[in-house]
C-alpha cells in the first residue's frame, strides 16, 4: 500500500502551472522594469515636491508660494498633490532616496502589470498581453520620471481592469465599491483623477448606448445602474480633498495655463520626431488595420475611450502614456483573430520547473538594478557618468542635478541678493537651500505669470540678459552650461559679471 | 419587333444622357462648390509674387536662375529654382489676364484635380450622393487651407491623376500605367512633391505584393469585383512602368540633382522649424483638429464597415497618415489618398445602391442655372463689383502694394531694406530693383538669419541685429511686427514715411 501511495506524484510539491506563454509578459514586464530602474531621472518635477511633502509633514498643507523671491511669498499657490508629496517625504523618512526610486519602480511595474491583465482577459492570449504591455511601455519612456504622478500609475490601471472586467461581466457589482475609495486617494495624489472620472464617465455612457441601441452582450440595466452609483460615488469622492469642489478649477486652470501649454515640453503635442512619438503613432496606425482587419468589432464603449484618450494623446505628449495603457489592450483583442499565430495558446506548455527558473532570473536581473543593489554594481564610467552624485541615492539622479553647485553655494552666503537659476535647477534648490535661499523660477509652472517666463527664455537664450538681470535685481546667477550656453556666453561678454563657479554641468556667477 | 424594342431603349437612353438628372446637380454642386473657394479667397502674398518673378526671370532670359539675385543677404549664393514650369505658367497666365485669370486657373485646376478624385470614389462606390457628401464634409475641410495659388497646386490634378490611374489598373478597369512616366515629366518641373507619385507606385506595388502573397487571385474589393474572383493581377507592368516614372524623374535641368533638393528642404532645420506649414499638426489649431477627426472618423468607419478594406487602400491612407503627422503640408496628400477608403467602406453600412430618381428635369435644370450665377458672381472680374472685402478683393489685405508704390517714390530710397517675410515676395514682383532681406525661398536663407529675423520682429535686441545687417528702413506689417514698430516709432533716428491700415515704413536718418 505504501509503494502504491509513493509512486503518485505528491499534490503538495507540484510547482503553480507556470506556462511558457506567461513568460511573453514576463520577459515585457521585466525588460520594462529594469528600463525604469535603469534610467537617470532629472531634477524638474521631484525636488520641490519633496520639499512640499516635508511642509505638509511639519506644518500642513501650504497655500502660498514659498520658495521664489520673485513673486510676494503670499501668493496663492495650490499644492494639489499634498498627498503624492506627503508620501515621497514620508518614504524618505523611512528609506531615505533609494526607497522613493524602489516605490517609483514598483508602481511602474504594477501599474503597467494591469494593462497586461487587461490585454489578456480582452484576447484571451498571453502573447497579445505581452505586446500590449511592450507598445504601451514603450511609447511611455518619456512619462517615467519620479514625481507626484508615479502615484496614478496604480488607480489608473486599477480603474481600467475593474471597469472592464466589470463590463465583461467579470466581476460582481460589489468590485465598484472600490472605486470611490481609491478616488479619494486619486484626488489628492495627483491631477490626472480627472482622468480616472473621464474613464468612468465613458463607460457608463458607452455602456447606457450599448443599452439602447440593444446591442449583444449590453450591460442589463440593473448592473448599469451600478456603474451609475460608481461614478457618482466617485465624483463624491474626488470633493473630499482640501480645495473641494475648487479642485475641478486648478485643473481647468492648469489645462489653459499658457506657461505650461507654450513653454513645457511635454505638454507639446508628441511628433513623429521623437522615439516615443514614433511608437505612439506607429501603433495608432497598427490599431486602425487591426481595427478594420478584427474578427470581433470593439464594442462602442472600447471606440468612445480610444477616441477620447487617442485625442488626448494627441493633444500633449504627458498624455500618451495613458492612451497606451487604454488602447493597447484594445488592440490585443482585435488582433486576436482566430488564425492569428500570435493569439494561439503556446504549442507546448514547456517544464514548469524551467519556465519557474527562467521567471526567477528575470526577477533577480530586475532587483539587481533596485536600489540599494544597483549602487554596488560595477557599472561602467560612462553610464556612472549620466548620474549625479547623491548620498543615499547613487545612479538614480541625472547629472543635471547640481549636486555640487548647491553645495559650492550653501557655503558661500546662498541667501545673500537675488540669485536667477534655471529651471530645473529650481526645483533642486527648493529642496537642497530653501529658506535659506530663494529661487527665480522653479517647476510650478503655472505659479508665474507669462511675462516671468518670457524673461527668463529671454535671459536663458542670451537675449537682452544684462539689462533683464538689472531690472530684475540679480546679483548671483546660477546656470546649467549645457542647456544656457548663450547665457553663460553674455555674462562673459557682459560688463560687471564675475565667474565664481564651475564643474561640468554648472556654472555660479556673481555681480561684481 | 425587337429591333424596334432596342432602338426605343436605345431613345430612352439618349434622352436620360441629355437630361440634367438629379445626380448631375449633385455633382455640379460639388465642383462648383470646389471652385467657389478659390474665387472667393484673396491671394495672400507669400507664396505667389516670388513664383511670379521668377518665371518672369526666365522668361526674360531664356534660362532658369542658378543664383540668387534679389535679396542683400544671400546675393549670388546658388539658388534651386526647382518649380520653373509652374513659375513659367503662372506668369504666362498673369500676363495674358492679370491676377484674375490666375485666380480662375486657381479654381479650374482645384474643380479638375477634386472632380477627379469625385470620378474615382464614384466609380469605385457606385454611390453618387455619399461620394459628394464626404468630400465636401470631410475631404475639403482637411484640404482647403493649402489651396493657395503656388506651384504646389498645380501638383494636385497630377497627384489625383496617379492615384486615379493605379486605381484603374489594380481595379481592372483598364491599364492606362504609361501615362505615369509622361505625368512625371511634367510633375518634376513642376513641384517638389513629385517624389509623392513614386510613393503612390511603391505603395501599390507593396499592397498588391502582399495580396498576391496571403490572397493569390484577389483584387481590389470594388462592386465591379464583388462577385468575382479574377486571375491573380501581374505586377510586371506596374514594375516597369513605375520604374520608367522614376527614371523620369531625371528629366529635369538639374537631373539626378533634383533628389538631393528634396531632400535638403525636408531636412533643412530652417523649413522644418521655423515654417508653420511645415510642423507636425495638432489638435490645438484648426488645421489639426480637422485632420484628427477625419482620421476619428475613418477609423469609426473602418471599424464598422461591413466589409474588410482593400489592403492597398489601407496602406496607402497608413502612409499618408505617417507623412501628414510630420507636417501640416502633407495633410492635403493624406486626405485624397484616404478618401476613397473612407468612401467604399462608408458605402458597405448603407443599403445597396439604387437606381438614383432622375428628378424633375425643369427643377434640376434650374439648379444648375442657380449654380452656374453663383460662380458666375464669384469670378474675378465680377466679384470686385459685386461682394464687399475681404472675399471680394482679388489680393489679401497684407499685400503692400501701396506701401510699395510709396517706397518706389522715395528719393531716398532705403538699400538695405528690413520687412515682413510676405512683403519681400511682393517686392521681388512690383520692386525687382530694391534689394530684399529675406523671403518665402526659406532654404535659400540661413537658420541664424531667420533666427534674426523672427527676433527683430518681436524687437529682441533690435539695435544690435540692425547694426548686423546695416539696416536703413522698414518696410513692416502692422498685425505680425507690431513690437518691431512700436520700437521704431519711438526710436531715435526713424523717421515714418509712409502708413496704412497695414503697413509702415521708416527709413533712417543718414
Amino acid at each position: 500500500m505504501a509503494h502504491v501511495t509513493s509512486s503518485a506524484p505528491p499534490a503538495a510539491r507540484t510547482l503553480p502551472a507556470l506556462r511558457l506563454d506567461h513568460l511573453y509578459p514576463l520577459v515585457a514586464l521585466a525588460a520594462f522594469a529594469g528600463f525604469v530602474a535603469l534610467v537617470p531621472t532629472p531634477p524638474n518635477d521631484f525636488w520641490w515636491h519633496l520639499r512640499a511633502g516635508q511642509i505638509v509633514a511639519e506644518r500642513g498643507i501650504p497655500t502660498t508660494n514659498l520658495f521664489a523671491w520673485t513673486l510676494p511669498a503670499d501668493t496663492p499657490y495650490v499644492y494639489a498633490t499634498w498627498l503624492g508629496e506627503w508620501l515621497f517625504y514620508a518614504l524618505y523618512r523611512l528609506g531615505g532616496l533609494g526607497l522613493i526610486v524602489a516605490a517609483r519602480n514598483l508602481l511602474a511595474v504594477a501599474g503597467f502589470a494591469l494593462v497586461a491583465l487587461d490585454a489578456r482577459r480582452r484576447s484571451g492570449s498571453w502573447r497579445l498581453a505581452a505586446l500590449a504591455l511592450a507598445l504601451a511601455c514603450a511609447m511611455s519612456i518619456n512619462n517615467l520620471i519620479i514625481r507626484t504622478q508615479n502615484w496614478s500609475w496604480l488607480p489608473f490601471g486599477l480603474f481600467l481592469v475593474i471597469l472592464g472586467a466589470y463590463v465583461d461581466g467579470r466581476l460582481r457589482p460589489r468590485a465598484l465599491l472600490a472605486l470611490p475609495p481609491l478616488m479619494t486617494f486619486w484626488v489628492n495624489a495627483h491631477g490626472a483623477f480627472v482622468i480616472g472620472l473621464a474613464m468612468l464617465a465613458i463607460y457608463a455612457a458607452g455602456e447606457t448606448l450599448r443599452r439602447m441601441l440593444r446591442q449583444p452582450r449590453a450591460l442589463p440595466w440593473e448592473r448599469l445602474r451600478w456603474l451609475y452609483l460608481a461614478l457618482a460615488g466617485a465624483l463624491a469622492a474626488a470633493l473630499l480633498n482640501p480645495q473641494g469642489p475648487g479642485i475641478f478649477g486648478y485643473v481647468v486652470k492648469l489645462l489653459t495655463d499658457a506657461p505650461s501649454q507654450g513653454l513645457i515640453n511635454e505638454w507639446q503635442p508628441p511628433t513623429t520626431r521623437s522615439p516615443a512619438g514614433m511608437v505612439f503613432f506607429a501603433s495608432v496606425l497598427l490599431l486602425m488595420a487591426a481595427l478594420a482587419f478584427a474578427r470581433r468589432k470593439p464594442s462602442i464603449t472600447d471606440l468612445l475611450l480610444v477616441a477620447a484618450f487617442l485625442w488626448l494623446a494627441w493633444s500633449g505628449q504627458r498624455y500618451v502614456g495613458w492612451y497606451g495603457m487604454v488602447a493597447m489592450p484594445v488592440l490585443a483583442q482585435s488582433l486576436a483573430a482566430p488564425r492569428s499565430p500570435l493569439a494561439r495558446p503556446a504549442g507546448r506548455a514547456g517544464a514548469a520547473a524551467l519556465n519557474w527558473l527562467l521567471a526567477g532570473l528575470l526577477a533577480l536581473l530586475v532587483l539587481l538594478v533596485q536600489p540599494p543593489l544597483k549602487g554596488a554594481l560595477p557599472w561602467p564610467p560612462w553610464y556612472r557618468a549620466l548620474f549625479a552624485e547623491l548620498p543615499g541615492a547613487p545612479l538614480a539622479f541625472s547629472a543635471a542635478t547640481p549636486v555640487a553647485a548647491t553645495e559650492w553655494l550653501r557655503a558661500h552666503q546662498p541667501g545673500a541678493g537675488r540669485l536667477f537659476n534655471e529651471m530645473g535647477y529650481g526645483s533642486y534648490l527648493d529642496w537642497a537651500l530653501y529658506p535659506q535661499a530663494q529661487v527665480f523660477i522653479d517647476p510650478r509652472v503655472e505659479l508665474y505669470p507669462l511675462a516671468l517666463w518670457d524673461d527668463y527664455v529671454a535671459i536663458s537664450e542670451g537675449r537682452d540678459t544684462i539689462r533683464l538681470l538689472e531690472r530684475y535685481g540679480v546679483t548671483r546667477v546660477l546656470l546649467d552650461r549645457g542647456l544656457q550656453p548663450k547665457l553663460s556666453a553674455a555674462l562673459a561678454a557682459g560688463p560687471g559679471w564675475r565667474r565664481e563657479y564651475q564643474d561640468g554641468q554648472s556654472e555660479v556667477w556673481r555681480k561684481v | 419587333m425587337a429591333s424596334h424594342n432596342s432602338a426605343l431603349q436605345r431613345n430612352a437612353q439618349r434622352a436620360t444622357r441629355n437630361t440634367l438628372t438629379l445626380d448631375t446637380v449633385w455633382i455640379g454642386a460639388a465642383l462648383a462648390l470646389l471652385a467657389l473657394r478659390p474665387l472667393l479667397t484673396p491671394l495672400p502674398p507669400h507664396d505667389l509674387w516670388w513664383h511670379l518673378a521668377m518665371g518672369r526671370d526666365i522668361l526674360a532670359q531664356g534660362a532658369i536662375p542658378t543664383v540668387d539675385a534679389y535679396s542683400f543677404t544671400q546675393a549670388g549664393a546658388p539658388f534651386y529654382d526647382q518649380s520653373w514650369l509652374a513659375q513659367v505658367l503662372m506668369v504666362s497666365l498673369d500676363r495674358l489676364g492679370g491676377v484674375e485669370l490666375l485666380i480662375a486657373a486657381q479654381a479650374l485646376v482645384i474643380a479638375l484635380a477634386y472632380g477627379l478624385l469625385l470620378r474615382l470614389c464614384i466609380r469605385r462606390s457606385g454611390r453618387v450622393r455619399l461620394s459628394v457628401a464626404l468630400l465636401l464634409l470631410a475631404t475639403l475641410p482637411l484640404s482647403f487651407d493649402n489651396w493657395l495659388v503656388r506651384p504646389q497646386s498645380y501638383a494636385i490634378p497630377l497627384f489625383v491623376g496617379f492615384l486615379y490611374v493605379l486605381t484603374a489598373w489594380r481595379l481592372g478597369w483598364n491599364n492606362r500605367l504609361w501615362l505615369l512616366p509622361l505625368v512625371m515629366v511634367l510633375w518634376v518641373n513642376v513641384h517638389g512633391t513629385f517624389v509623392l507619385g513614386l510613393a503612390l507606385v511603391a505603395v501599390v506595388f507593396v499592397g498588391e505584393a502582399l495580396k498576391r502573397m496571403w490572397r493569390p487571385g484577389a483584387r481590389g474589393q470594388g462592386p465591379q469585383s464583388a462577385s468575382a474572383t479574377p486571375p491573380p493581377l501581374s505586377l510586371r507592368p506596374l514594375a516597369i512602368w513605375g520604374g520608367l516614372a522614376a527614371l523620369a524623374t531625371l528629366a529635369n535641368p538639374r537631373g539626378w540633382g533634383v533628389l538631393g533638393y528634396v531632400r535638403n528642404l525636408v531636412g533643412s532645420s530652417a523649413v522644418t522649424s521655423l515654417v508653420t506649414e511645415w510642423a507636425p499638426p495638432t489638435v490645438r489649431e484648426p488645421g489639426g483638429a480637422i485632420f484628427f477627426l477625419f482620421v476619428l472618423g475613418l477609423v469609426a468607419v473602418l471599424v464598422y464597415a461591413r466589409r474588410r478594406p482593400d489592403l492597398t487602400d489601407l496602406l496607402l491612407a497608413g502612409a499618408f497618415f505617417w507623412l501628414a503627422l510630420g507636417a501640416g503640408r502633407s495633410i492635403i496628400w493624406f486626405g485624397i489618398a484616404a478618401t476613397p477608403l473612407l468612401v467604399v467602406q462608408a458605402g458597405t453600412l448603407l443599403p445597396p445602391p439604387r437606381p438614383a430618381a432622375p428628378g424633375a428635369p425643369a427643377i434640376n435644370a434650374a439648379l444648375f442655372g442657380l449654380l452656374s450665377i453663383l460662380l458666375a458672381i464669384c469670378l474675378p472680374w465680377v466679384k470686385p463689383y459685386l461682394i464687399p472685402p475681404p472675399q471680394g478683393a482679388l489680393l489679401s489685405d497684407d499685400t503692400p502694394v501701396a506701401a510699395v508704390e510709396a517706397l518706389r517714390a522715395l528719393p531716398d530710397r532705403p538699400g538695405r531694406l528690413f520687412h515682413a517675410m510676405g512683403y519681400g515676395s511682393y517686392l521681388m514682383w512690383a520692386a525687382p530693383e530694391q534689394p530684399v532681406f529675406a523671403d518665402p525661398r526659406i532654404e535659400l536663407y540661413p537658420y541664424a538669419q531667420w533666427v534674426d529675423y523672427i527676433n527683430l520682429g518681436q524687437a529682441n535686441n533690435v539695435e544690435a541685429r540692425l547694426a548686423r545687417y546695416r539696416i536703413d528702413g522698414l518696410l513692416l506689417d502692422k498685425k505680425e511686427q507690431q513690437p518691431l514698430v512700436a520700437w521704431a516709432r519711438q526710436a531715435p533716428g526713424w523717421r515714418l514715411r509712409y502708413e496704412d491700415a497695414r503697413a509702415v515704413l521708416f527709413t533712417h536718418q543718414r
